[in-house]
């Protein structure tokens, strides 16, 4: 049975989502049935990964450090192409994420009056291919999960966005086209020049394409190189790094609050974390001699970024940026490559996505209840302001997510940041400084905007805000709940991460 | 020749005696009730189809002292093109864009066409590639102009006919060189005579410049790609997906063994070529291909008709096609024909849809088929995968397709053509994102108008070619598999 677990959790949601095109519309009228099965497969589908970890945390026999519960069928041989999924610690974590965010976002839409149907299926078909993307062994399988993914996005941006959906759509397939192009480039490239022509991650591991070479009319590039510079373009469009944030800035704009959410805090964590294991696992050496640059490219992010959020009136765009500034961090943590960065690189991607869900979430709760998001206008005067008079346990539980975003201490993000900062300190002290600094800064002015909409003059449109509602109530508290049970008991998880990011880690040195 | 012979071509005389059923029957109809057109052409396609594949458990034979192959390309080939034929009698049935009154000309014009196709994918005979050909061809102008009123149908009609014209007498010409240098006329005789003493370098590339020309028409693609929007955007709706597949199959098919046979030669590796005579041409077909991909994808951005999108996507799908031609490999072939056999279902699928859409709204303006899309969600649904496949995103056979090609591009050492090939497939994801965004983008609105009355036949045909397309995305391996296997019985 456990053999087949990491296969049953990918396609749990999908098996939801084909189910309910064969409940006839007149056995279930008012749609209840179908909610339910929607939050039951994602739930299930979680409960499948918590399994995993459990049987992970206890495994001690054996070759702990390697990928767990490997399952591989050929699927087409002639090109070498298979099925292949296995666990790890490092996946185990981003899977958490995703397993966590997705019953929340069903939970948000829970009451949507059209399309719920719609929603939830396409973010059932997200997690499937985000899944499918974390847990594959295979690049061909990878990619074949990570290039769909784009498409339920796409289309929960233009079904359901703004005003000028139409352009956020757009630039969101542009960017996601572009970065699939590269990715599929540097695939093939990778596929040709191992020898023999394979796509396992595992017989492709420890440097096999150094020194390989490929002719492009007539100039010889090393693949490798070539390679590493396609994935990484390729990645970082994906994950709106800066200077290719654009997309993100009128998605987070257009999109509503659930679709802003899936975006931000599930696809770009996953992103970044495809990032690191073909970062590590392909190229270490070009990774090793690269490390600079890619803690410079990381600095850069997460200033220009963290400055551009500073002068944000509107809460949406203001998360945008945060969110591309932790990536900075982030990807600091990658360069650095010592053991506590690249578990606190993971540890951090799982609770920022978790954080900025919980605020991204708290934005389409203030927009459906005074129609904007933004929470100053443009002369200065308070938008929204004083919400904490009105909703009081929103203040709270807001509280803890900003509090989980800014690392400090008694939230999830405390651990992530304060692991970066100390794997950073040995070997580029300077940036770790940098970083606290730049925290220290972002926790002004985000606490100033906590501030402003909390505790501020009261704005016109926030004189009547009700509270919560139950359903809110539910997944906003159970979400800030396991924030603050991974910034309080982070241990076992820790443990999982060091691990396995031990594996990577010699590979590099 | 001897009687045998007639038994390996028993599907095309199957398909000339439909043709000749339903025109007595037309003669001797005297306005009863029944008429029974569709039917009669459907069990005539059906019986042939099962004639193939019982001459096929025959083996590959030479018949007719020569003049035709039948072997495994020809039992592909007329499966696609009797299957070909069959969707596109039953989706006329239901449209309304077929005068009811006019459908046994049609029909005969059709099942007509489809046996030119059949004959151009067997014949080894030069003259008689050239005629079934033509006659493939000839059925296609006055199926194009089928609506006698639709002014951009008779445009389509006008320019096939125009250009046909001269890529025949482009063809007449180039294989006039080679019977004047050779004296033969059948393919096998004349590989043999151009093994013993070439052409020279000027002779062969005049001749593969006229009969490359010649070919470049009928595929459809750049610098002759011009009727071929044009039709898919004026024909009847279920014209122009059987046109747009069936005319570049056939004359892919002839390409194929004119080109193997006249500008190439085995090479030592088994399942591998190598160029005959001095001139690089595999360089120019590359060109062609490169600048066909780019050119119909960047087009394709720019159209207000869905069906001429359509028709621009599929000319920078074939420039892709001829990649899998180019590297001079069995793995290019059996690429080809995966991508023909997901193309066949996934274009008449999105030409259909557009049918249902099209007897709705009677246009097919993106803008004003937003209204359509949103009262019939399951059509739309399917109309996207139809597209995803098309351009070949994953988790679609399409992306199996595209990436079997690139592959076999990259490993002869293509790397340039690659990179071009894929830049043109995000151009054309891109070009068909609008496509889509038009048909999905007004779905989130609150709305009230009725639901669309879609006829349940017309559902079920939908979801008849959406499920082999689910299945070939999981099942990849065995088709593969059988390609590879019908490919290997080919008499060049």
């Amino acid at each position: 049975m456990k053999e087949h677990l990491v296969t049953l959790m990918i396609f749990l949601p999908l098996a939801g989502v084909i189910l309910q095109l064969i409940i006839p519309r007149g056995l279930d009228p008012k749609n209840n049935f179908k909610r339910w099965m929607f939050l039951f497969s994602s739930f299930a589908s979680g409960a499948c990964l918590s399994w995993l970890i459990f049987s992970l945390f206890y495994l001690t026999t054996g070759d702990v450090q390697a990928p767990k519960f490997i399952e591989t069928y050929k699927w087409i041989e002639a090109y070498s192409i298979s099925y292949s999924v296995a666990i790890d610690g490092l996946s185990a974590s981003i899977a958490m994420l995703i397993s966590i965010i997705f019953p929340v976002l069903i939970g948000k839409e829970w009451d949507r009056s059209t399309g719920n149907y719609g929603v939830n299926s396409l973010f059932l078909l997200l997690q499937t291919s985000l899944y499918g993307a974390v847990f594959s062994q295979d690049l061909f399988l990878l990619f074949f999960f990570w290039a769909f993914s784009s498409v339920p996005l796409y289309f929960l941006i233009s079904i359901w966005g703004g005003r000028e959906k139409e352009s956020a759509a757009f630039r969101f397939m542009v960017s996601s086209a572009i970065s699939n192009a590269l990715l599929f480039i540097a695939l093939i490239l990778i596929y040709y020049s191992a020898d023999p022509h394979g796509f396992l991650m595992g017989e492709l591991s420890g440097g096999k394409l150094i020194g390989k070479t490929v002719s492009i009319s007539g100039m010889t590039i090393y693949v490798a190189n070539f390679a590493f510079l396609l994935i990484s373009v390729g990645f970082a469009i994906r994950a709106a790094m800066w200077p290719f944030n654009g997309w993100l800035n009128s998605v987070s704009e257009q999109a509503p609050a659930s679709i802003f959410v899936a975006v931000c805090s599930v696809s770009i964590p996953v992103s970044m974390y495809l990032f690191i294991r073909f970062a590590y696992t392909l190229f270490p050496e070009i990774t090793a001699r690269l490390s600079h640059i890619i803690v410079i490219i990381g600095v850069m992010n997460f200033i220009i970024a963290g400055v551009c959020a500073a002068t944000q009136k509107d809460l949406r765009r203001l998360l945008a940026y945060i969110c591309t500034s932790g990536i900075g961090v982030v990807l600091v943590g990658i360069g650095v490559m010592t053991s506590p960065s690249v578990t606190g690189a993971i540890y951090d991607l799982l609770v920022q996505g978790l954080g900025i869900a919980g605020v991204g979430l708290f934005s389409g709760f203030i927009f459906e209840r005074t129609g904007q998001i933004y929470f100053q206008k443009n002369n200065g005067e308070a938008a929204i302001g004083g919400v904490a008079y009105n909703a009081p346990i929103a203040a709270t539980v807001v509280a803890v997510f900003v509090i989980s975003i800014l690392g400090l201490p008694g939230s999830g993000g405390f651990i992530g940041k304060s692991l970066l900062v100390i794997g950073t300190y040995s070997s580029h002290p300077v940036v770790a400084i940098l970083m606290v600094f730049s925290a220290i800064i972002a926790a002004y002015y985000i606490l100033n905007v906590y501030r402003v909409i909390f505790f501020g003059k009261e704005g016109v449109n926030t004189k009547n805000v009700k509270d919560l509602k139950n359903t809110e109530k539910l997944y906003l508290i159970a979400l800030a709940g396991i924030i603050l049970f991974l910034g309080v008991y982070p241990a076992p998880l820790l443990e999982l991460i060091r691990i396995s990011g031990l594996q990577l880690l010699p590979t590099l040195r | 020749m001897s009687i045998q012979d007639f038994i390996f071509v028993l599907p095309e005389i199957f398909l000339a005696l439909t043709i000749c059923f339903i025109l007595v029957a037309e003669i001797t109809y005297h306005g009863e009730k029944i008429r029974l057109v569709s039917a009669t052409a459907l069990v005539g396609l059906g019986t042939a189809l099962l004639q193939s594949v019982i001459v096929m458990m025959k083996g590959p034979a030479r018949v007719f002292s020569g003049s035709m192959a039948i072997d495994g390309l020809t039992f592909f080939f007329r499966i696609l093109f009797i299957g070909l034929g069959a969707i596109t009698i039953i989706s006329s049935v239901t449209s309304k864009e077929i005068n009811p009154t006019m459908r046994a000309e049609y029909t005969v014009l059709l099942v007509a066409s489809c046996l030119g196709m059949c004959v151009s994918a067997s014949a080894t005979d030069v003259v008689l590639g050239f005629l079934a050909l033509q006659l493939s061809i000839m059925s296609g102008y006055f199926l194009a102009g089928y609506s006698k009123w639709h002014p951009p149908g008779n445009e389509a009609a006008i320019k096939i006919m125009i250009g046909n014209v001269t890529a025949a007498a482009f063809l007449a010409y180039g294989l006039a060189m080679i019977f004047a240098s050779t004296g033969q006329l059948n393919m096998q005789d004349i590989h043999i005579s151009l093994m013993s003493s070439g052409l020279s370098q000027k002779e062969t590339l005049m001749t593969f410049v006229f009969i490359l020309f010649a070919i470049c028409f009928p595929l459809g693609i750049f610098p002759f790609h011009f009727w071929s929007p044009d039709v898919a955007e004026g024909a009847p709706t279920p014209v122009s997906s059987f046109l747009s597949v069936g005319i570049k199959s056939a004359a892919l098919a002839l390409g194929l063994r004119l080109i193997m046979a006249l500008f190439a030669q085995p090479a030592l590796t088994l399942g591998q070529w190598q160029i005959l005579g001095q001139l690089e041409w595999p360089r120019i077909l590359a060109v062609i291909s490169s600048v066909s991909m780019l050119y119909g994808a960047l087009l394709a951005f720019r159209q207000q008709s869905a069906k001429r999108l359509m028709g621009y996507l599929l000319v920078s799908q074939t420039g892709a096609l001829l990649m899998g031609m180019l590297v001079l490999d069995d793995r290019g072939i059996t690429a080809i024909l995966f991508n023909l056999l997901v193309e066949l279902i996934a274009v008449t699928g999105v030409f259909y849809v557009l049918s249902v859409f099209y007897d709705e709204a009677k246009t097919d303006n993106l803008e004003k088929l937003k209204l359509i899309t949103k009262r019939a969600i399951p059509e739309t649904i399917a109309l996207i995968f139809f597209v995803m496949c098309i351009v070949g995103l994953p988790p679609t056979p399409g992306f199996f397709g595209k990436f079997a090609l690139f592959e076999i591009a990259l490993r002869y050492g293509w790397s340039l053509l690659l990179i071009v090939a894929i830049l043109s497939m995000t151009i054309s994801v891109i070009a068909a994102s609008r496509l889509i965004y038009n048909m999905v983008g007004g779905l989130g609105a609150v709305y009230s108008e009725r639901a669309l009355v879609v006829d349940s036949w017309r559902r079920v045909f939908i979801y008849v070619l959406l499920a082999p397309l689910v299945v070939a995305a999981v099942f990849v391996q065995p088709i593969f598999e059988w390609l590879g296997k019908s490919i290997k019985f080919i008499l060049w």
